[in-house]
């Protein structure tokens, strides 16, 4: 079945049809902002004003540099005026570098069709993140335990190490040859909508069984979703206004600070009552933790104070002396 | 798009260097996945608002979801789930048997398309955790549908 889901999109050759996302344009002239002078204008011009400076405030800009180094003596660095000698070339050496980046960054985009109407996707590959996530790590712990997979057991030492790791895990290390498992966490767009700031009250114990009241009964544990402390780890955000995911890699890596083994049992009654981290952590980098516990705070006081003023929309308490009617 | 050569390595794993363990081979897994209730249901090409089975991870009927009948509900099966998704899906693309197709479609409370990440090993094939790999946001449902009903009374008085 899973190679039947596979070739049912396969067959579609969306992939066929996606392209880089930019294309750099004949005689592109990258990396022209080659001293440190010019790679902070670059930056200038590109984070001023949140998306950038528009063209006709870069053309502002560089008429005003222009007229300034014009009388005063240039010293080490090279003049704007002699990099670029019209606001064109400066422009353009602009797009060029962006574009570059974004073709490094590995972006594409393609052209979905769905039921008729059609969409354009922007992604990245997710194993190229994942790979490059990886590349930056110097110390991997590769499997649960020292030098191979460990039995299974209700003992916790990071979010991934879950019953969905372990299960994977055992049947990926029956293979021949060194095997492990590389564990994604994601987090969908919604996530980040709806930002926790990192903490919140775990007094109602896990959302996922409880909040639906239907899978009380059931033994699995999702892997990772409730753990106490928070771990820090490698985040990763996309860096667009088009973010769709945000994958949360962790690979196992061992937890920093603390080696500790935390004690986990399979029975989610038994986490009521304590304060508990949640998987969330920081992933926008220009927002403190501290920022984002105040807003945790605010919203959770918010939510509580909503709850309490009234009832639930379609909750039903019940009345166990009438017969339930049951479905046909 | 983005999972296509994800999905490649899962099943025939991808070389990354173990440090002094040397070269490993390592499958990619989906273990966790967080998100609302709506892209769940969306991701999972299951019928999202009112319908007979809405829950992702259990056959508990719509009518039992608030009473302990849900207890003793089953889990949903992914195999024969997603072998009754491929084959609503492959009739409503060539828009035959519509009838099947429905019965289909109300047995499972699915939409008759594919889930794309039913192709990654792990969640199509064993251990086949494509029903148990939703974490919600916690903050889109612990307010709304979590609080045991002692607790609302108490907030209340």
């Amino acid at each position: 079945m899973s190679a039947h889901a596979r070739g049912f999109f396969e067959d579609l050759r969306d992939n066929k049809r996606s392209e880089p996302l930019v294309r750099l344009r004949k005689a592109a002239r990258v990396g022209m902002f080659n001293s440190p002078k010019l790679r902070e204008l670059q930056r200038f011009v590109l984070d001023a004003t949140r998306g950038g400076l528009q063209v006709a405030a870069q053309e502002k800009l560089y008429t005003l540099i222009s007229s300034i180094e014009a009388d005063a003596a240039t010293g080490a660095s090279t003049p704007v005026n002699e990099t670029f000698p019209t606001f064109n070339s400066f422009k353009r050496a602009i797009v060029d570098d962006l574009d570059a980046a974004v073709l490094a960054e590995g972006w594409r985009k393609a052209t979905v069709t769905e039921k008729g109407e059609t969409y354009n996707a922007y992604f990245r590959p997710v194993l190229d993140v994942v790979m490059v996530l990886l590349d930056g790590r110097r110390v991997v712990k590769l499997w649960s335990g020292d030098e191979g997979p460990v039995p299974p057991s209700d003992r916790r030492e990071t979010p991934m190490d879950g019953d969905a790791f372990r299960s994977c895990e055992a049947l990926v290390c029956d293979r021949l040859g060194k095997s492990c498992v590389l564990g994604l966490h994601v987090f969908s767009d919604s996530t980040h909508i709806s930002w926790s700031g990192c903490m919140t009250s775990g007094l109602l114990g896990r959302p996922y069984e409880e909040g639906r009241g239907c899978c009380l009964g059931g033994t699995w544990e999702s892997a990772g979703w409730w753990f106490r402390g928070r771990v820090p780890d490698a985040d990763l955000v996309f860096p667009s206004s088009r973010r769709v995911f945000a994958f949360r890699a962790r690979f196992l890596f061992p937890p920093a600070g603390s080696t500790q083994t935390l004690s986990r049992s399979s029975t989610p009654r038994q986490h009521r009552g304590g304060r508990c981290g949640v998987v969330y952590s920081r992933v926008h980098p220009d927002r403190s933790n501290a920022e984002g516990g105040e807003r945790g705070q605010v919203r959770q006081a918010v939510a509580v104070w909503r709850f309490a003023a009234g009832p639930i929309h379609g909750f039903s308490h019940g009345n166990p002396s009438q017969p339930r009617r049951r479905p046909d | 798009m983005a999972f296509r050569t994800a999905i490649q390595a899962s099943h025939a794993g991808v070389q990354i260097d173990g440090g002094a363990g040397g070269k490993v081979l390592a499958f990619l897994r989906i273990l966790l996945y967080v998100c609302d209730q709506p892209e769940e249901r969306a991701v999972l090409c299951l019928k999202a608002g009112f319908c007979h089975r809405p829950c992702s991870g259990c056959y508990v009927a719509a009518a039992d979801m608030v009473s302990t009948d849900a207890l003793d509900t089953t889990d949903r099966d992914a195999i024969n789930t997603l072998d009754d998704h491929l084959a609503s899906a492959a009739h409503a693309r060539y828009h035959r048997e519509a009838p099947r197709r429905l019965l289909l479609e109300a047995r499972h409370s699915l939409n008759s398309a594919v889930p794309a990440l039913a192709a990654m090993a792990g969640l199509g094939t064993a251990p086949h955790l494509l029903y148990k790999m939703v974490g919600f946001d916690i903050l889109h449902v612990r307010f709304r549908a979590c609080f045991p009903p002692v607790f609302v009374s108490f907030c209340s008085v």
